[in-house]
């Protein structure tokens, strides 16, 4: 068996991480139709809580996601990168963030102690920092969107 | 495996001779007998100790092919990137049994009472933390394998290709691709396959 270059076990690393990126997406637009049917059949008392949580949690996890991504693309190919970005954008866009502005604004109808809502806020506004900030570490790998070494691989 | 049960037996046989050679010397038994007594003692501290050396050192069935460094980081490597694809395939998981649970009417189809929603979304935050948890570890493991095979050593960056022609953004007239990338028929360039 041919060993793996660095190169080659970057991409894989990074498209594991995309993957896990696009499962949290999948993950977080479930948990806010749970969170609005919850809110229908009138449980708002342990919701509120439960947003907190979840926001705070996804926050962290994106932070992570984006500390990993941010130190694999040193490592790996640029037409390669992009063309994984390309296919992770295609189906993210914008939803994770939309998503959770919802899951925000229906944590209002919540009873949360002013402080909690602060908080929760403020999670928001990093999470909102954190995906602009991977935004414009791929935007310096865009110079290669029209590359035909990047056509091709992204299929 | 086996070892325990075989030291802990040898132990207590141990105590028992060690008490019975007490007893023996207290009892004033003849010289011979104490002596042989003690000799079967020292016998089996002996036995016990190389017990517990086997017990201390593990015993690594032999291999026929040792990994190198190099193959180790990239097992290493390897396995932070199944375990990312293995967390989420956990995630796909959890959101369609969040889905499930919500029903494609969003009518909760199994209705389930108030106290089973909130320990539904009590197990699903879990979940949440956990896989936060091992994101973490992950990501130490990441940073440590890359800190130790020095990684970007030998990771050749492609080298950035710049074009030399001149107008070489204006596209094909024909075909639409940048003249520096058309290799159509009509491409008056040719010459730029090379920059």
């Amino acid at each position: 068996m041919d060993e793996k270059t660095p190169e080659e076990l970057a991409h894989e690393l990074l498209s594991s991480a995309f993957t896990f990126e696009k499962a949290l997406v999948h993950y977080v637009r479930s948990f806010c139709t749970l969170i609005e049917c919850e809110l229908d059949s009138g449980n708002e008392e342990s919701i509120g809580k439960t947003i907190a949580t979840l926001i705070k949690q996804i926050n962290e996890l994106q932070y992570l996601i984006s500390r990993k991504i941010l130190m694999l693309s040193e490592y790996s190919n640029e037409y390669e990168f992009h063309s994984l970005y390309l296919d992770y954008k295609e189906y993210e866009n914008g939803v994770l963030l939309e998503t959770i502005e919802q899951i925000y604004s229906l944590s209002k109808k919540c009873c949360l102690s002013d402080f909690i809502r602060v908080q929760l806020r403020d999670d928001v506004l990093k999470l909102g920092g954190t995906l602009k900030e991977q935004q414009k570490m791929v935007q310096s790998y865009k110079v290669h969107k029209n590359d035909l070494q990047t056509i091709w691989r992204a299929f | 495996m086996f070892l325990f049960p075989k030291f802990y037996e040898m132990k207590k046989l141990h105590l028992g001779i060690h008490l019975f050679g007490l007893t023996a010397v207290n009892k004033g038994l003849g010289q011979m007998t104490r002596k042989r007594i003690l000799i079967h003692i020292l016998d089996y501290k002996k036995l016990v100790k190389e017990e517990s050396k086997k017990m201390s050192m593990p015993t690594i069935p032999p291999e026929p092919h040792r990994p190198d460094l190099g193959e180790v980081m990239i097992d290493l490597l390897e396995s932070i990137a199944l375990e990312e694809i293995a967390l989420s395939h956990i995630m796909n998981a959890e959101a369609e049994k969040i889905q499930a649970f919500v029903g494609e009417c969003l009518d909760f189809p199994t209705n389930p009472s108030n106290h089973e929603i909130v320990k539904f979304n009590k197990g699903v935050n879990r979940l949440l933390e956990t896989i936060v948890m091992k994101e973490w570890l992950l990501l130490k493991k990441l940073e440590n394998v890359i800190d130790i095979c020095d990684f970007g050593n030998h990771c050749p960056k492609p080298p950035k290709v710049k074009c030399k022609c001149t107008h070489c953004c204006i596209a094909c007239l024909v075909c639409g691709v940048p003249k520096c990338q058309c290799r159509c028929k009509h491409s008056k360039n040719k010459k730029h396959d090379d920059c």
